[in-house]
C-alpha cells in the first residue's frame, strides 16, 4: 500500500513540473505581460521610460531560467501576486472563496455519485427492460444540455414561477453566522444552528443539482458497464447457484468487483465539476471562484486568471491521485509488486 | 471497404434513435448553411423602440420568437447562431482528430522514447480539464471563431492520441504488419499505409461523440465571455449569457437559445451513439472516453 501512495507521488513530480513549465511559458505569453498592464491602469509618465523600470521592478530583464527558478520560488510559497484591479493579494480572495466552490461541488458530487452508482446497478441488473432503456435515454438528453442552461431552467422554474427556493448567493443576507470552516452547511451544523442550517440548504440545492446532473448521467453509464462485466463472470454464476441471497450477491460479490474501476473514474468527473462549477456559480451568484473568474476575463486581469487556472488545476492533479489510492485500497490487483 | 461502409450505413439507418440524430443535424445544418434565406430579419441590427425595463415583447406574427434585449429579432439570431456552434463544433473536432492521429500514429508506431515523452506529455494535458485548456489558450489567442476553435481542437487532441495508440500497439503485432515488413515496406510506409487505416474506427467513433462536447465548450467558454470575439454577434453561448437580466421578464431570451443549443448537442450525441454501436466499436466505451464536457 506504502508502495502505492510512494510511487503515484514519484510520478507526480515529472507531471507537477511539466505543468509548472507550460503555466509559466502561458503566463509569459500572455499578450503585453504585465509591464503594459500595469501602465494601463496607471496611465502616467513617459511609458517606455516606466515599461523598462516596471520590466527591471518585476525581475522581466533577467533569463528566462531565471525568471522560472523566481516563479517557482513563488509558487512554492503561494504567493500568487495581486489583482491589477483591486490590488487585494490574489492568494486571500482565493482562499476566501475557495470554500463555496469546494461546498457546492461537493454537493453536486454527493448527489451524483449517489444516485448514479445505484441508478447504473440496477439499469445492468434490468438490462434491455424499462429502467435500462429509461435511464439510458435520461442520460443521452442530460449530457446534452450545458450546465449554465439547466441552472437558468431551475430558477425559472423553482423561483421565479414557484418561488419555492431562493435563486441568489448562499445564505439570506440578513442571517448572521459563525464560519469555522466556510462550508456554511458545515459551519451550521457545528454550530447547532438549525435555522441556518435550513437556509443554506435551501440555497444550495438548485446549483448542486444543476452542476450533479451532468456527472450522474456520465456515472450511472460508467457503472452500468462496469456491473454488466462483472455479471458475465463465472464466480457471480457461481455464488448464486450457491444459494446466496441476491442482495449478498449484489454488495459482496457484483459491486465488490465492479466499483474499484469506477472510483478512478469518479476522480475524473472532479474535472467536469470544478470547470462546472465556474459556469453554474455564475447562474446562481455564488461568491466562490467562478464569478472571481468571470470579473477577471472582464477586466483582463491576469495574475488573478493564473491564480484561479493554477488553483484547479493543481485541485484536479491531487482529486486524481487520490482516487488512484482508493482504487488501489479497494482492488489489490491494481497495487505494484 | 465498399461493402464495409454498406453496412455501417445499414445498421446506422436501422437504428432509431441514430436515425433521429441524423435528422437533427442534418436540419440544423441546413439551417446554418440557408440562414440568409430563413431569417426573417438583420440579426445583428434591432430596434429599441419596444424594449422598455422588464418589458421584452415575446413571440408574435410579426416576430415569431420575440425580441432580445436589444431589440433584435431573436429568431434571426438563432438561426444565424447554429452557423457558429457547427462550424466551431466540426472544425475543433477535425483539428483534434488531426493532430493526436499524428500524435498517437507516432508514438504507437515507433514505441520507445518517443512513445513515452509523447504520451506523458499527453497525460499531463488530460490533468488539467478541457475547460481550463481552452480558457489558457483564448486568453493567450484573445477571442475569436479560430483561437475559440484551436483552443478546443488542441483540447480534444489528448484523447484521440491515446485512442490512436492504443489501436496501432494493439495492430502492431498483427501478421499483415510482419508481412509487409517483410515485403521491404518502411516503417512510415507500414504506419501510414496499414497502421493507420485500420485503427481509425474508435478514433471515427470517438470524433462523433466529441462534437456534441465541443458545442458545448464554445458555448461554456462564449457564456464566460471569451467566446467569438465581438458580444454583438449572435453565439448561442453568449445569447445564454443575457440569463440574470431575462429570468424574471423575458426568459424567452435566454430559452430559445438554449433549446437550440441542446436540440443541435443532442443530435450529435445520438448520432455518435449509433456510430459506436454500428461500427461494433467496443473498444470505445465511455470509460476510455473521458468525462463529460461542461
Amino acid at each position: 500500500m506504502r508502495a502505492l501512495v510512494l510511487r503515484r507521488l514519484l510520478q507526480l513530480i515529472p507531471l507537477l513540473l511539466g505543468l509548472s513549465i507550460v503555466l509559466f511559458a502561458w503566463v509569459r505569453a500572455l499578450p503585453g505581460g504585465p509591464a503594459t498592464a500595469l501602465l494601463n491602469s496607471d496611465q502616467q509618465g513617459n511609458a517606455a521610460a516606466s515599461a523598462a523600470e516596471i520590466d527591471r521592478l518585476y525581475g522581466l530583464d533577467q533569463p528566462l531560467y531565471r525568471q522560472y527558478v523566481t516563479y517557482l520560488d513563488r509558487l512554492v510559497h503561494l504567493d500568487l501576486g495581486q489583482s491589477i484591479t483591486t490590488r487585494q493579494s490574489v492568494a486571500s480572495e482565493i482562499r476566501r472563496r475557495l470554500p463555496a466552490t469546494v461546498e457546492l461541488a461537493g454537493a453536486a458530487f454527493a448527489i451524483a455519485a449517489g444516485i448514479g452508482v445505484p441508478a447504473g446497478y440496477l439499469a445492468a441488473r434490468h438490462r434491455r427492460q424499462w429502467f435500462d432503456h429509461g435511464s439510458l435515454a435520461a442520460s443521452v438528453v442530460a449530457l446534452s444540455v450545458p450546465v449554465f442552461f439547466l441552472g437558468f431552467l431551475l430558477k425559472y422554474l423553482f423561483v421565479v414561477r414557484l418561488g419555492w427556493l431562493p435563486g441568489v448567493g448562499r445564505l439570506d443576507v440578513t442571517r448572521e453566522i459563525s464560519h469555522p470552516t466556510g462550508l456554511y452547511v458545515l459551519d451550521a451544523v457545528l454550530t447547532r444552528d438549525g435555522p441556518t442550517l435550513v437556509d443554506a440548504l435551501r440555497h444550495l440545492v438548485l446549483p448542486a443539482v444543476a452542476l450533479g446532473v451532468v456527472p450522474l448521467a456520465y456515472i450511472a453509464r460508467i457503472t452500468r458497464a462496469a456491473v454488466l462485466e462483472v455479471l458475465e463472470e463465472d464466480y457471480v454464476r457461481a455464488a448464486m447457484a450457491f444459494g446466496l441471497r441476491p442482495l449478498t450477491v449484489a454488495w459482496k460479490v457484483v459491486l465488490r468487483n465492479a466499483l474499484p474501476p469506477v472510483t478512478s473514474v469518479l476522480g475524473l468527473t472532479v474535472g467536469s465539476l470544478l470547470s462546472g462549477a465556474v459556469l453554474v456559480e455564475i447562474v446562481f451568484a455564488w461568491g466562490g471562484m467562478g464569478s472571481y473568474l468571470q470579473q477577471a476575463i472582464a477586466d483582463r486581469d491576469y495574475p488573478v486568471l493564473q491564480g484561479v487556472v493554477l488553483l484547479l488545476t493543481a485541485m484536479v492533479v491531487v482529486v486524481n491521485l487520490t482516487a488512484e489510492v482508493v482504487h488501489g485500497v479497494l482492488d489489490p490487483r491494481v497495487r505494484p509488486e | 471497404m465498399r461493402a464495409r461502409l454498406a453496412r455501417v450505413a445499414r445498421r446506422l439507418g436501422g437504428n432509431r434513435a441514430a436515425l433521429a440524430g441524423g435528422v437533427i443535424v442534418g436540419l440544423f445544418v441546413v439551417v446554418a448553411v440557408l440562414a440568409p434565406l430563413l431569417a426573417p430579419h438583420s440579426p445583428i441590427t434591432g430596434d429599441l423602440g419596444p424594449i422598455r425595463p422588464g418589458v421584452v415583447p415575446g413571440p408574435s406574427a410579426h416576430h415569431p420568437l420575440g425580441l432580445d434585449l436589444q431589440g433584435r429579432d431573436l429568431l434571426s439570431r438563432v438561426v444565424y447562431g447554429a452557423r457558429y456552434s457547427l462550424l466551431i463544433g466540426v472544425a475543433s473536432v477535425a483539428l483534434g482528430v488531426a493532430l493526436g492521429v499524428v500524435v498517437g500514429a507516432l508514438a504507437g508506431g515507433l514505441g520507445g522514447w518517443v512513445d513515452s515523452v509523447l504520451m506523458r506529455a499527453m497525460d499531463a494535458m488530460l490533468a488539467i480539464p478541457g475547460l481550463i485548456v481552452a480558457i489558457g489558450l483564448v486568453t493567450l489567442l484573445g477571442p475569436s471563431v479560430l483561437s475559440v476553435t484551436v483552443a478546443i481542437g488542441t483540447g480534444g487532441m489528448p484523447l484521440v492520441a491515446r485512442l490512436m495508440r492504443g489501436a496501432i500497439v494493439s495492430q502492431r503485432p498483427r501478421e499483415y504488419v510482419a508481412a509487409a515488413r517483410a515485403l521491404g515496406a518502411s516503417r512510415a510506409r507500414v504506419i501510414v499505409h496499414h497502421l493507420l487505416p485500420n485503427s481509425l474506427s474508435p478514433v471515427l467513433v470517438a470524433a462523433s461523440l466529441a462534437v456534441g462536447g465541443a458545442i458545448l465548450e464554445a458555448a461554456g467558454l462564449s457564456f464566460l465571455g471569451l467566446g467569438v470575439g465581438d458580444p454583438s454577434l449572435p453565439e448561442w453561448g453568449r445569447m445564454l449569457a443575457d440569463s440574470p437580466r431575462a429570468l424574471q421578464s423575458s426568459p424567452h431570451v435566454v430559452l430559445f437559445p438554449g433549446l437550440a443549443l441542446v436540440l443541435t448537442v443532442l443530435g450529435f450525441n445520438l448520432l455518435g451513439d449509433g456510430l459506436r454501436e454500428a461500427l461494433d466499436a467496443r473498444l470505445v466505451d465511455p470509460l476510455r472516453l473521458g468525462p463529460p464536457k461542461a
